[in-house]
């Protein structure tokens, strides 16, 4: 309960409030409308639809194409970013002469723009002029045609997201790594303990705080994932790694169906929040209090 | 005092913001000056020295510039609108969706501007008007598809113009076979994906019927029906079983497979008029030349030439008469004389310009034939049409699919 000296401050938060409804709130409960209707986005001509758009989804194998795309982004964000991550934190946690230069080294893709780093990314993947299949073939193996392939485009451009990103994982690590009072190591190397059984019973779990708000980032970074597929594939070759968000954008924008866009808007908005939710209540319960 | 505290804090933060908003409100434009904004998309950037040279001779107008990619402005301008904050003048396209445009009053009609409607070569506007004839756009340029092909390469080869399919697959063999890449084209863009079938449709569908387009418009044919379009998606298919195209083209963006062919890597690429400049730009060391992409011997020659847009004003634009005026001068003989180097034909009668060599042979290859419009979708399915050949690309659907997924888009377009 509030005292009377607290509810004088009160009146500051009114420009927040004011600007969290306008530019917030009321484009999230507009969602709820121009779900049900059959809005193009540009004509004022707008109907009632009820419950059609959602009945499409359920139809629309291109839907079940993003879905899929959108699920291997996760998993692959999760375990990939967070292994990297967590071995990058290890690195620098070693005080090694090198650190300083490392964590640079580290954290610099993290700072340039996704736009940028999809172009790099595009050029270092060309088939004929790329440095990667210049490697493969100075070593004698055949090239490949990372994005051009339907069948593997998809894990190429999220292997590119996962280096442009793994160093903001690194961090969490490193200042949960940083907390864990030294004395528990010593306890156990004066008990015998070696270092792989001290990384797991002791590292591991003082570091699950680190591990749940990393791992619920990364699930809602690939969930709403857009700029580096938008930019490096377009969603293809043809629909082949199309995800929610750029399903979203084509149906809004290039075939005028802003109402069914919502639609899928709405899906992805609660497929968020469930997922969040779900991820954080499982992996609270396992933290531990130093 | 702790109460005084929070009073006097309370009014420091209100006083600092409404102060901020003060400050942030534009000064009052001084008399007479005018501003606009105006969008260019990619290769349309010859334009910006056209701006600089109006600012220069008006005084009081300011011209807000804004470069952008074609696709990024096809739906950024939809955003624009919806939100009544559409550039002045900006570029459009003649297909549906633009008619879209105008049917939601989001487009001027510029049939009022009899002195620049006065200057346009005739038939140049024929795209560029709907059906009850207001004209939504001036046009900057006559496009034509066709094949660039590397000169020097091709009579090192013993290799000449194709003049029919057959000897146009016969070159190709004989590329391949002395290890040289046949053709270059960049299908990541997917926009590429367009440049065989627009260099066919003329000969193979548009002259056999003309109203063809007209009438799946109107739901009465189907693309998978045309015998034309049929052929021309087989022969496609049949140029990607020969492996004629370069390799991991669906990786392979615009930009790179042109430098790939301005590097000699490959012996010819499809595209259009606006690759010119690009090609010239990226300084190949070899002549540069260009023919009509065949067709079979036994159909009638037709050319793939379009005036596929231009530039138009914002209906709702506070300043609509400035905004006329600056299209009035980017189309004017001294705006379109800048703007056209290395690029097409001029649309306008009284705009001379000297083509590049490539082009000048292609139209001295076309003379006689008639020209045709490539490309009027209903609105979505061209984007369906171009993912669906990168599909077939990739090996995932045939020729015929790629028409079926048009129909399909058609009739859902037609449905709304």
């Amino acid at each position: 309960m509030l005292s009377r000296e607290d509810t004088r401050f009160l009146p500051l938060l009114i420009p927040a409030l004011l600007f969290y409804g306008v530019f917030l709130v009321y484009p999230m409960m507009s969602t709820f409308f121009y779900c049900l209707t059959n809005y193009s986005g540009l004509s004022n001509n707008i109907s009632f639809v009820g419950l059609k758009n959602f009945a499409t989804l359920v139809r629309d194998g291109g839907f079940r194409i993003a879905i899929r795309n959108t699920l291997i982004f996760v998993v692959m964000d999760i375990v990939i970013q967070n292994a990297l991550g967590l071995t990058a934190a290890l690195i620098l946690d070693m005080n090694l002469k090198t650190t300083n230069m490392l964590r640079t080294v580290f954290f610099v893709p993290v700072v340039i723009a996704p736009i940028v780093i999809s172009f790099i990314w595009t050029y270092i993947y060309n088939y004929d002029v790329g440095i990667a299949n210049l490697i493969l073939s100075r070593v004698g193996l055949p090239r490949i045609d990372f994005i051009g392939n339907p069948g593997s485009a998809i894990y190429f451009v999220i292997l590119s997201g996962i280096w442009q990103w793994f160093s903001y994982r690194m961090v969490i690590y490193l200042a949960g790594l940083q907390t864990i009072p030294r004395e528990l190591y010593e306890a156990a190397v004066t008990d015998g303990a070696n270092s792989l059984y001290r990384f797991f019973h002791i590292t591991i779990p003082m570091l699950v705080p680190a591990f749940t708000i990393n791992i619920i980032l990364c699930t809602i970074g690939a969930l709403k994932q857009f700029d580096l597929v938008f930019m490096m594939t377009g969603g293809g070759p043809g629909y082949s790694t199309e995800v929610m968000t750029t399903k979203i954008y084509r149906e809004a924008f290039t075939q005028q169906n802003m109402g069914y866009a919502t639609a899928i808007g709405l899906f992805l908005f609660l497929a968020i929040l469930l997922v969040t939710v779900a991820q954080y209540s499982l992996l609270r319960r396992r933290e531990v209090e130093a | 005092m702790k109460r005084a505290f929070s009073h006097v804090l309370i009014l420091v933060l209100l006083f600092g913001g409404m102060t901020a908003y003060a400050t942030g409100q534009k000064e009052p434009a001084p008399q007479k000056s005018v501003h606009l904004s105006l969008i260019l998309i990619t290769g349309h950037d010859p334009f910006q020295a056209v701006v600089d040279n109006y600012v220069k001779a008006n005084p009081g107008v300011t011209v807000d510039v804004q470069n952008m990619p074609t696709e990024q402005f096809k739906t950024i301008i939809k955003t624009k609108f919806a939100a009544d904050d559409a550039p002045d003048v900006f570029p459009i396209f003649n297909d549906d969706e633009s008619v879209s445009y105008v049917k939601n009053g989001y487009v001027a009609d510029l049939s009022g501007m009899s002195d620049v409607v006065s200057r346009l070569k005739t038939g140049a506007d024929s795209t560029l008007r709907t059906d009850t004839g207001v004209l939504f756009a001036f046009p900057v340029e006559m496009q034509l598809i066709f094949m660039y092909y590397n000169k020097d390469m091709f009579k090192a080869k013993g290799v000449s113009i194709p003049k029919t399919w057959d000897d146009f697959v016969a070159a190709c063999k004989t590329f391949m076979d002395k290890g040289i890449t046949p053709i270059t084209i960049g299908h990541k863009d997917t926009w590429t994906t367009q440049m065989i079938p627009y260099g066919l449709t003329p000969a193979k569908v548009h002259n056999k019927d003309p109203k063809f387009q007209k009438d799946v418009l109107k739901g009465l044919k189907k693309y998978a029906d045309n015998a034309g379009w049929v052929d021309i998606m087989s022969k496609y298919e049949y140029l990607l079983g020969q492996g004629f195209f370069n390799k991991g083209s669906l990786g392979t963006s615009f930009e790179q497979s042109l430098q790939m062919f301005a590097n000699g890597d490959a012996a010819m690429t499809p595209n259009g008029t606006w690759a010119m400049g690009t090609i010239n730009d990226m300084k190949p060391a070899f002549a540069v030349g260009g023919f009509p992409i065949p067709a079979d011997k036994a159909d009638a020659p037709a050319a793939s030439a379009s005036i596929n847009g231009g530039y138009t004003v914002y209906a709702k634009s506070k300043n609509i008469d400035s905004a006329k005026k600056l299209l009035a001068y980017m189309v004017s003989p001294a705006g379109l004389s800048i703007y056209l180097k290395d690029k097409g034909p001029a649309p306008f009668k009284d705009v001379n310009v000297s083509l590049a060599p490539a082009i000048n042979e292609v139209i001295d290859l076309e003379k006689g034939m008639p020209l045709y419009n490539f490309d009027n979708w209903a609105i979505g399915v061209q984007e369906v049409f171009m993912k669906s050949i990168q599909e077939m690309i990739a090996g995932q659907i045939h020729a015929i699919d790629v028409l079926k997924a048009c129909d399909e888009a058609t009739k859902k377009a037609l449905n709304r």
